[in-house]
């Protein structure tokens, strides 16, 4: 079974289809998942996230009608040949969010800007020693 | 019907664990007759202990059964899976209901059966019914499966009030004291006109209406109340007390209805009648409602008026009513019902007037009462009554009607047995003392008393005869006479005549003659029935 | 299958479990009824189920009056009880068996499979499993029914976490694979959370609010809610009820 890397937070203000589709977005722009790349079925994601198939056979609706995935019928969803990438302004605004989202999570926790700032930069090595080590 | 058919399948085969259990005792009871120390003959023991057996398993299963089939289901929230089906509520009502008879009588077939293979007597179980019941092997026959299947129906209520434990127990026991109530006061009434029969038929009525209504309320908690007890309770506890409501009336109403028949009820050949007057006819005899039940009539022929009278006591013989020799009133007596010191009331009815309505005296008499006469104006009434004990001397008492005074009371010294009574006119009575079972020849002094009120003399005859009946009847010849037994038994008139046997059975008519006061032999019996008229 | 429920009273002698209930289960939703003990949840299922007949008001699945026409809902609908009561004393295949002649479109072999996955002896007495798979067996009856409308009476109450677990993933798999229109009561907001499309909250017999959860989380979010999840919605609307 294919097993997309995803995780759901209820606590996340934002609704779970949401998060969901920003999740797979994330996998597609960052190129985890390359064109063409096979995607679970509804009801397999379903599972995996323990989430309301319906909720996932939106998300996928949605993502279809953008051009980021295709569904090919009778054999599955796939990632589209040439999914669309967001534009300059749109990748800027999302990063502002996961920002504000992280800042608002590090000064809840009682941190300053400054080691947060360092946190983040640690997590970006960390990232990319990760990535290097992948075949 | 398919899902009727699961669900009884599914009841049964829950039991297997009874039945297998019913067959150990059937092989059991089978053995009895292989334990040492039984004496008795095999086949005789196995009747005996199998119907013993049987009795007692399937009256405890139907207890069981009853308390469980409906009400531990529901109280312990089990029901709620049957009602989670796509069947009716009835087929879950009907399913359980005959899947519990069908398993009381598997049961009891199975505990039977080894020792019925072998060879069963039943007759010394059949006179034990017939000591208990009062009915014999029918009867057991009858009486047993019904009175199962009433343990189970009632069961039934009984442990759904005892979970629930609420406020419609109350109701239930309310409704139990109104079908008792209707059954007692039914039975009151059916006895005071000893109408056996009827109280037995109102007792099978009772019971068959109560069982059916157990079996409806049931229905109606499990169709109404489905899985919630207070609402279970409630529909069970309504439909019982409606039910009740129906039996209860149903009863008094049967009752109340047979002890009033019509005067077409009469059944021919067993009426008395006798002429009370010019114009009234007094009926008496065996009903169409049964053989044991005897109603008494006045009849006004001319007008079709009838009045009922009230029950007459029992044991005594003279239960038809009396009319004064001049016509003018008619008297008769009513029982108050009662077994042990029970009393008579005289009533009177006013024979001149069509309008008028049977009045109430204030006389009553102990029961038994030996005898009893109306004066020949209707005035007074004599009344033979015991002074003591059994066989002490009997007491003329004569009492005016009117005002219940008493006028005279004297003791007849001799007449320790009771036979007719007579006025003479209204201050000369003939009182016969003696008695007659069948053709038996007494040995006993048997005679006619003649009594003068005012002298208060007693004056006996030795004559030797003893009294079979005695009569004075009156008749207007002109009055219309649509009754053919009226006229057979009162075609006679005339001054009072004695209808006596002699000692050698010959029967023999035989008159008081008011002039010289003496009995004299009117007619051979064989003149009796040409010769009467033509002698007045 | 869509509920649709109007002014519906429902009283247990002076108690008033329903109170002028208005309530709507669309088709195809996944209906999450919340609320405290007592809140009136189980009357109201047993009303649906046509066990108890409402004291007013109109109850009807598809047009249907669940009372009058029971026997033909149930032929379309599955319900879960809270307390499992299927009988004790019969083993669990011959229940199964049993419960099958009663349903056209009985699917054996989902029901055997999921018996299977859950690891329940099917030759043993119902009255001799633990509670938890009492529950699943519960559950694997209803599903077998290939139901038209579950109704789950908080179908995760007893139940350890892997059970729990395992009614969740049953839950989502007939969802993916049949569209069946849901209505559960739970206390286990954080299961039914990612599942739930739409949630009602009921309190004292009166349902506090209705929506899609989706909707109620941003306009909880926009009156400040700090986090909010159901269970933080729950206790928004329903935690400071009556006390």
């Amino acid at each position: 079974m294919l097993h997309l890397p995803l995780s759901i937070d209820t606590a996340d203000p934002r609704p779970i289809g949401r998060q969901i589709e920003a999740g797979i977005l994330q996998l597609v722009t960052s190129g985890a998942l390359g064109p063409g790349e096979p995607i679970p079925s509804v009801r397999d994601l379903a599972r995996d996230l323990r989430v309301n198939p319906n909720t996932v056979a939106k998300v996928f609706q949605r993502l279809g009608e953008a051009g980021v995935l295709e569904m090919r019928r009778g054999e599955g969803t796939y990632v589209s040949q040439a999914p669309p990438l967001p534009t300059a302004a749109e990748r800027q605004s999302r990063l502002a969010e996961a920002a504000a989202r992280y800042a608002s999570v590090a000064a809840g926790l009682g941190f300053g800007a400054k080691p947060a700032a360092v946190t983040l930069f640690e997590a970006f090595l960390a990232l990319e020693s990760e990535e290097r080590k992948r075949p | 019907m398919r899902s009727f058919a699961y669900l009884f399948r599914r009841e049964i085969s829950q039991r297997t664990f009874l039945f297998v259990a019913s067959l150990t005792m059937g092989l059991f009871v089978f053995g009895l007759p292989y334990l040492p120390g039984s004496h008795a003959a095999p086949a005789e023991l196995r009747g005996a202990g199998g119907v013993v057996t049987a009795l007692s398993w399937c009256a405890f299963l139907a207890i069981l059964l009853g308390g469980s089939i409906f009400t531990r289901d529901l109280t312990e929230n089990r029901l709620a899976f049957d009602f989670r089906l796509p069947v009716r509520p009835g087929a879950i009502w009907a399913s359980r209901l005959l899947a519990a008879i069908v398993t009381l009588a598997l049961a009891g077939a199975l505990l039977v059966a080894p020792s019925a293979v072998a060879g069963m007597d039943l007759t010394g179980a059949a006179a034990g019914f017939e000591e208990l019941l009062g009915h014999g092997e029918q009867g057991a026959v009858a009486f047993t499966p019904i009175a199962i299947l009433a343990l189970l129906l009632l069961a039934n209520p009984i442990a759904l009030a005892s979970r629930t434990r609420s406020a419609w127990a109350a109701v239930d026991m309310f409704s139990v004291a109104i079908v008792c109530v209707a059954a007692y006061s039914s039975w009151q009434l059916l006895g005071l006109w000893e109408a056996r029969s009827a109280q037995w038929r109102t007792t099978w009525l009772l019971a068959t209406i109560a069982l059916l209504g157990a079996a409806i309320a049931s229905m109606r908690q499990v169709t109404l109340g489905r899985t919630e007890a207070d609402h279970a309770q409630k529909s069970l506890s309504l439909t019982l007390f409606i039910s009740s409501l129906t039996i209860a009336s149903a009863v008094l109403a049967y009752a109340n209805w047979y002890v009033r028949p019509q005067i077409s009820a009469l059944v021919g050949n067993y009426v008395y009648a006798a002429s009370l007057g010019p114009d009234w006819v007094s009926l008496m005899g065996g009903t169409t409602r049964d053989k044991d039940f005897w109603a008494r009539f006045l009849l006004h022929p001319s007008s079709g008026k009838t009045i009922l009278l009230g029950p007459s006591e029992p044991l005594m013989d003279a239960g038809e009513a009396k009319g004064s020799r001049d016509g003018s009133r008619a008297a008769w007596l009513e029982w108050d019902g009662s077994r042990i010191h029970s009393s008579l009331r005289l009533y009177v009815l006013a024979l001149t007037s069509q309008q008028a309505t049977p009045t109430r005296t204030d006389i009553t008499w102990k029961s038994p009462l030996p005898a009893w006469a109306l004066s020949p104006r209707g005035d007074a009434v004599a009344s033979l009554q015991h002074s003591g004990g059994e066989n002490s001397p009997r007491r003329l008492v004569v009492e005016n009607v009117d005002s219940a005074a008493i006028e005279s009371s004297l003791l007849l010294p001799g007449c320790e047995h009771d036979g007719p009574l007579l006025f003479l006119n209204r201050t000369e009575v003939l009182a016969a003392c003696g008695e007659i079972h069948g053709d038996l020849i007494p040995e006993r002094w048997y005679g006619v008393l003649h009594v003068d009120l005012n002298s208060r003399v007693v004056r006996p005859f030795e004559s030797g005869f003893y009294p079979n009946r005695l009569f004075a009847w009156r008749l207007n010849r002109s009055a219309p006479r649509p009754w053919d037994s009226a006229e057979q038994s009162s075609a006679f008139e005339g001054s009072p005549a004695l209808d006596a046997v002699s000692r050698d059975r010959n029967h023999r008519w035989h008159w008081f003659d008011p002039q010289s006061k003496v009995l004299k032999p009117l007619l051979k019996e064989k003149q009796y029935q040409t010769g009467l008229r033509s002698l007045y | 299958m869509k509920i649709l429920i109007r002014d519906v009273t429902l009283r247990y002698g002076r108690t008033t479990a329903l109170d002028r209930l208005d309530l709507h289960v669309p088709a195809g939703s996944v209906y999450a009824l919340l609320g405290r003990n007592g809140s009136g949840k189980s009357s109201l299922v047993k009303a649906l189920l046509g066990h108890r007949r409402p004291d007013g008001g109109v109850l009807s699945i598809d047009g249907l009056d669940p009372w009058k026409a029971r026997h033909r809902l149930m032929t379309r609908i599955a319900a879960t009880p809270e307390t499992p009561d299927a009988p004790p004393a019969m083993k669990v295949d011959a229940i199964g068996s049993f419960v099958a002649s009663f349903h056209r479109s009985w699917d054996a072999t989902g029901f055997r499979g999921r018996l299977d996955r859950f690891g329940i002896p099917t030759n043993r007495r119902f009255g001799a499993l633990s509670r938890g798979q009492k529950g699943l067996v519960m559950l694997s009856l209803a599903l077998a029914q290939r139901p038209d409308l579950l109704l789950l009476d908080d179908p995760t109450l007893g139940l350890d976490p892997v059970a729990r677990r395992f009614v969740f993933d049953e839950l989502i798999g007939e969802l993916a694979d049949r569209g069946t229109t849901v209505l559960l009561t739970t206390h286990d907001l954080e299961g039914i959370e990612r599942i739930a499309s739409h949630v009602g909250i009921l309190s004292k017999g009166r349902l506090l609010v209705e929506g899609e959860l989706e909707d109620l989380r941003s306009s909880a979010v926009t009156r400040g809610a700090e986090a909010p999840t159901l269970e933080s919605l729950f206790f928004h609307f329903a935690g400071t009820e009556g006390n």
